[in-house]
């Protein structure tokens, strides 16, 4: 998935000189996570830059750049340091637009590696991605595969919009059909990862895998579930995921962030109210435990959700 | 005051519009509600239009003659406010549980005035569709007053507090009246509306009247008991798609029990509940009972009603169905005829038809014809002075001219001949009523003023109903002889073949004559072979011997 | 102050523990006893260790995701440490915290922090919290030359100068900010610079002068205790592994990486100081070998330890 991340960055780069880069150690060193790797190459320093450690300062500078002609697409070396520039991203990138009548426009991506599953403890694995979703102005993309990252990046960076780009790190190195041209995927539209009939699962990133997984695995009893990827929490492609539910009467919504409070809980709610007839089961959310991150890696996997609690909401939504 | 607006009524699904044949009332009549306004006429039949209303035809605003879309208004009536179109609470007088066969007429010959027309008025009643129903409320009416209904077709649906359901009448007639309107509720077994048809009919749901507290058989029972059953008295736990899913497919949740936490019924366990048995209504199962179709070949998974038994009847009989394709085309046949249909299969599944055939000498018959016409002017036909016979052999052997009923001979004290009618519109049967009565001549008259207008698409309920015993010829086809089909709920019909010369012994010789076929199909349930055949040997004499006529 | 022999041989084995512990870390994480992120503080534990032996046993420190050497320097338990690094049930934190959130209160560890400049508001707050019950400790908060860049960096620094907070500010100068040199991310040459316009005093040493180190900060303690001002102290040092066990370092200029890791390595250094001191080879090579077992007894015991029970995950949430 980086290297379907670094072909959206280079081709959109290629196609539009206002693209730039900033972030941490992306230059020379290609990013913490190796996505930018070679652009500072072919690029040069202008376009591609190395930041001091001032999130505060250069998202900000973002939001200014981007009202001013730029599209700059900044990387954050981890999700977690977003809580060090929330006020650029929620009160100024948010916002712009509206409080200018429409006259501001903020085309900017900012880049944020997220999730947990390799012990970075409390500081380096948060999915903190339903407190952008929940700020008008924001739209917040979270791909699951390498051919949607590069479509949804393409798109973000077309887009007029701040786009916070969720990119799983235990996703970096996973692989998949990606076509070499340049091409978009929408946001706000949700994708059929499964088909199936007799439940939905809800899911994104890393939580899309786990539940095909557990489909595989309960196909054996005979058991068919549809998994549905939002790719976008915003946008969020409602449509999609209430038609599957009235297709298969039972819903599971999964993600990596807090269950309490987490954006699941807007789709299972959503789910009751536009589907209440077709349910045949409450709809049930699997989010992280509410606890932090821990550093021991089984009290990591106690609090980060797994196959097994996917399957255990399936099966109990279909009372076996 | 306030102004009411009589309209052209939609009386069948396919009308789309009616003739004005004639106002009864005119501007400034004062009218009554029940009062006869004015007789409509559409593709199919003749129908009454009466006033709902009291006060004063105020407008009449189509003329006779007129061709007037459905809906329009046809005229405006100027009345006391706040009458409503549906006399709630003014049930007939009729309150008994629904009635028995037309009483007796009197035993003198009718002279005409109020004559005994054999219809009859029956109650359709809020059917008790479960164990703990008490009431319902009803959602919709699938026919409008004044519209025809065939025994069989669903005429309304009903809400109770768990299902919704569809009623289907258990008579064919008219709907005549509408005693409950949409959104009203009526408690069961109460009337819901009044539907007027031929007498005598022997109506399958009657078993389940009042009386029995017969729930409707579409309940499944409870489902492997993995899990408790509901709290008793406490709120039904029920998922909603398992809730959504028992109404459509008339499923009462409160018998079933649920796998899921505390009872809870869902999906899967109303699922099983609709594919455990065949789910009937009260009529199809009493269809299912006479027809002898069996549980087994019925389909599960949705509600049956009459139409599915009839279908699986039939697709069980002959174990082959057509495959439809770009080689076939359908047509639907329509309520009546699909009326009609049910009517020709009950008759031939129900009385074991026995068919005499007797050839006759005709020369009688033509005889007399000749002379009628000849020296009296008079045009009688084959067809009348058949029925002539008929009418008298009928007074001789009255089980002929019967109806049975449930182990009961029913002996009419009058003769109604039906005579059967190619028609434009297909086949009718228009009756004349008390033949008994009646000169060959005046047999011909008013044979002949019947004929006329099922010819011309005039006839009226009464015109095609209460018949007592069936004509039928089809001699004018070339048909020699033929098995017709008793026309229920009577007992016997004859058929009428061709009249033909042919070659018959005379003495040692032979000479020729006019011959022609009866052929009598009865009813062999309690008619039996001899008195049959004694019935027809008397139609034959008096046909050979029409002086009998003048006795 | 004078230290003795015993102090100065003390402060070899600890610097030697220090080296230790992270140059095993590769080898821990090979072997899967420790997993995750880790920051090496090779080259710069004369900074660590200088400055713990001035302080007091309850003065405060706070540190930063490079945080073993500090954390070692301030609370003397390697088997804490190393068993809290295998993630076990008797680790500082439980094994909750892990290498970057290394933290123990009790004995004046404010914590490690994996948010660059996290840690910084919290010492100063620590600061204000005992100047204003009037308690005589001090807190010491280490930072790096790349935090300094940091908005909430200067606002706690402005902070503590502001309100003459008891702290000190040890910012250990690498030259890099992971990949990114000192001179790429700043204008000024030195960080010492950037103290007068916080109006405290700013002093640049010899970060890996182990005495040089010890003494200075010893002598500015007595003002900081005073509540005089925030100093900001400079230790120009040089980390010789990559910015964390991730990285090699690639971007670091060859010659550089030698001449700092071959003429100016603070163990060697310090070696040869305590050689002129007068100490024997032999003293010196005993706890050489001391540092290496205890290492060693140490790994052995935090191998031995328990993982904490599952529903410790859950735990410790709220008070």
């Amino acid at each position: 998935m980086k290297e379907a991340i670094r072909e959206a960055l280079d081709q959109e780069m290629a196609r539009d000189e206002s693209v730039m880069l900033l972030g941490e150690d992306i230059a020379f060193y290609g990013g913490c996570f190796q996505v930018t790797q070679g652009l500072f190459e072919k690029y040069g320093a202008k376009r591609v830059m190395d930041t001091p450690i001032s999130e505060a300062g250069f998202v900000g500078a973002c939001v200014g750049a981007a009202i001013t002609g730029l599209r700059p697409v900044a990387e954050l070396m981890f999700m977690d340091f977003a809580t060090v520039c929330m006020d650029p991203i929620v009160n100024q990138a948010a916002k712009s637009r509206y409080m200018s009548g429409g006259a501001n426009k903020v085309p900017m991506v900012l880049r944020l590696p997220n999730g947990g599953g390799m012990s970075g403890a409390e500081h380096h694995s948060q999915s903190l991605e339903t407190w952008f979703a929940h700020m008008p102005g924001l739209y917040v993309a979270c791909p699951s595969n390498p051919y949607d990252a590069k479509g949804l990046m393409i798109a973000s960076i077309r887009n007029d919009n701040p786009v916070m780009f969720c990119e799983h790190k235990l996703l970096y190195g996973t692989t998949g059909e990606v076509p070499e041209e340049a091409y978009e995927e929408p946001l706000g539209r949700a994708r059929i990862a499964r088909e199936g009939r007799d439940a939905t699962v809800v899911a994104t990133q890393m939580m899309v895998h786990k539940a095909l997984r557990v489909a595989e695995k309960l196909a054996e009893e005979g058991i068919s579930v549809e998994v549905v990827d939002p790719r976008t929490i915003s946008p969020l492609d409602m449509d999609a995921i209430v038609t599957s539910v009235k297709k298969t009467h039972r819903a599971v919504v999964a993600h990596e962030a807090y269950k309490f409070c987490g954006f699941g809980a807007e789709i299972a709610s959503t789910i009751m109210s536009e589907a209440f007839d077709y349910l045949d089961a409450p709809v049930i959310r699997v989010g992280a435990k509410f606890a932090p991150i821990p550093y021991n890696w089984d009290l990591e996997k106690e609090i980060i959700p797994q196959d097994a609690d996917i399957e255990k909401a399936v099966r109990e939504s279909l009372y076996r | 005051m306030a102004l009411y607006n009589i309209v052209m009524e939609k009386l069948s699904l396919t009308m789309e519009h009616g003739t004005i044949m004639q106002w009864h009332k005119r501007p400034g009549d004062q009218v009554k509600e029940g009062d006869l306004l004015a007789e409509v006429t559409t593709d199919k039949v003749n129908m009454a239009v009466e006033s709902p209303y009291n006060g004063v035809l105020a407008q009449v605003l189509k003329e006779e003659g007129e061709i007037v879309p459905v809906l329009q208004v046809i005229a405006v009536i100027d009345g006391p406010a706040g009458q409503t179109v549906f006399s709630a609470g003014e049930a007939p007088s009729t309150a008994a549980p629904p009635p028995a066969p037309a009483p007796m007429p009197a035993a003198t010959p009718p002279s005409g005035g109020d004559v005994q027309l054999g219809n009859q008025e029956y109650l359709l009643l809020m059917e008790k569709l479960s164990l703990t129903m008490e009431k319902g409320t009803l959602m919709q009416w699938h026919k409008r007053a004044g519209q025809m209904v065939a025994s069989g077709e669903v005429v309304a649906e009903v809400a109770t507090d768990k299902v919704n359901m569809e009623i289907e009448s258990p008579y064919t007639g008219v709907l005549k009246r509408i005693l409950v309107a949409e959104g009203q509720e009526a408690p069961c077994l109460t009337p819901i509306g009044v539907i007027e048809g031929p007498a005598g009919q022997t109506v399958l749901s009657e078993a389940a009247a009042p009386t029995e507290a017969q729930p409707s058989p579409v309940l499944a029972g409870p489902s492997p008991a993995t899990t408790q059953p509901q709290a008793a008295g406490g709120r039904l736990s029920i998922s909603p798609a398992a809730r959504k899913l028992a109404s459509e497919q008339g499923v009462d949740p409160e018998t079933l029990t649920g796998r899921g936490p505390d009872g809870r019924i869902v999906l899967a366990d109303v699922e099983e509940a609709v594919a455990r048995q065949p789910q009937l209504t009260h009529l199809a199962a009493k269809t299912a009972e006479l027809l002898g179709v069996p549980a087994a070949i019925l389909p599960r998974g949705r509600r049956l009603y009459c139409r599915d038994i009839e279908a699986a009847a039939a697709a069980a009989d002959t174990g082959l169905k057509t495959a439809a394709g770009p080689d076939t085309y359908t047509e639907p046949l329509g309520d009546l005829k699909a009326a009609m249909s049910r009517n020709m299969q009950k008759s031939w599944q129900t009385a074991p038809h026995v068919t005499l055939n007797r050839r006759i000498t005709a020369d009688g018959m033509i005889q007399l014809r000749t002379s009628l016409k000849e020296h009296y002017g008079e045009k009688v036909s084959y067809t009348d002075i058949i029925l002539k016979a008929a009418s008298m052999a009928l007074e001789l052997y009255p089980i002929i001219n019967s109806s049975l009923q449930d182990n009961t001979v029913i002996y009419h004290r009058y003769v109604n001949l039906g005579i059967a009618t190619d028609t434009p519109q297909g086949l009718l049967v228009p009756v004349v009523k008390n033949a008994q009565g009646l000169s060959l001549l005046e047999l011909s008259r008013a044979a002949a003023a019947q004929i006329d207008k099922a010819q011309r698409n005039r006839v009226k309920l009464e015109d095609i109903s209460g018949g007592t015993f069936t004509v039928t010829s089809l001699g004018g086809f070339g048909i020699d002889d033929f098995t017709p089909v008793i026309n229920p709920p009577e007992s016997a019909i004859l058929g009428v073949g061709a009249i033909g010369k042919e070659v018959v012994p005379d003495g040692a010789g032979f000479r020729i004559a006019s011959r022609m076929s009866l052929s009598l199909s009865f009813d062999h349930r309690h008619i039996d072979g001899a008195t049959a055949a004694r019935f027809l040997a008397a139609v034959a004499k008096f046909l050979e011997n029409p002086f009998y006529f003048a006795i | 102050m004078e230290l003795s022999r015993e102090e100065l041989l003390d402060m070899y084995k600890l610097m030697l523990q220090i080296r230790t512990v992270d140059e095993k870390i590769a080898m821990l994480v090979r072997n899967s006893l420790m997993k995750g992120f880790s920051h090496q503080c090779v080259g710069q534990e004369a900074v660590a260790v200088g400055v713990c032996r001035a302080l007091r046993s309850d003065d405060y420190i706070a540190t930063n995701h490079r945080g073993h050497g500090h954390s070692l320097a301030k609370c003397r338990d390697l088997k804490g440490l190393l068993a809290e690094l295998l993630g076990r049930q008797t680790g500082y934190c439980h094994g909750k915290g892990g290498s970057m959130h290394l933290a123990d209160t009790a004995t004046g560890n404010l914590g490690a922090n994996g948010i660059v400049a996290g840690g910084i508001p919290l010492a100063v707050g620590a600061a204000l919290s005992m100047k204003y019950r009037g308690i005589d400790r001090l807190v010491i908060c280490f930072l790096g030359d790349a935090a300094m860049n940091q908005g909430a960096c200067h606002e706690a620094i402005n902070l503590a100068a502001v309100n003459d907070l008891p702290i000190l500010f040890v910012c250990e100068n690498n030259l890099y900010g992971f990949s990114v040199p000192m001179s790429s991310a700043m204008k000024v040459e030195h960080i010492a610079d950037r103290a007068p316009a916080y109006g405290i005093k700013g002093l640049t040493i010899d970060g890996n002068d182990v005495l040089g180190v010890y003494e200075t900060v010893e002598r500015e303690l007595a003002d900081i205790r005073a509540c005089k001002g925030p100093v900001l102290l400079e230790c120009l040092t040089y980390r010789w592994k990559g910015h964390s066990i991730n990285d090699q370092g690639a971007y670091k200029p060859a010659e550089e990486q030698r001449w700092w890791t071959e003429e100016n390595c603070p163990i060697k250094r310090y070696r040869a100081v305590l050689q002129a001191k007068g100490f024997s080879e032999d003293e010196l090579a005993g706890t050489e070998q001391a540092a290496a077992d205890s290492f060693e007894e140490a790994l052995e015991y935090a191998r031995s330890c328990p993982f904490p029970e599952l529903k410790c995950a859950l735990e410790d949430v709220y008070a």
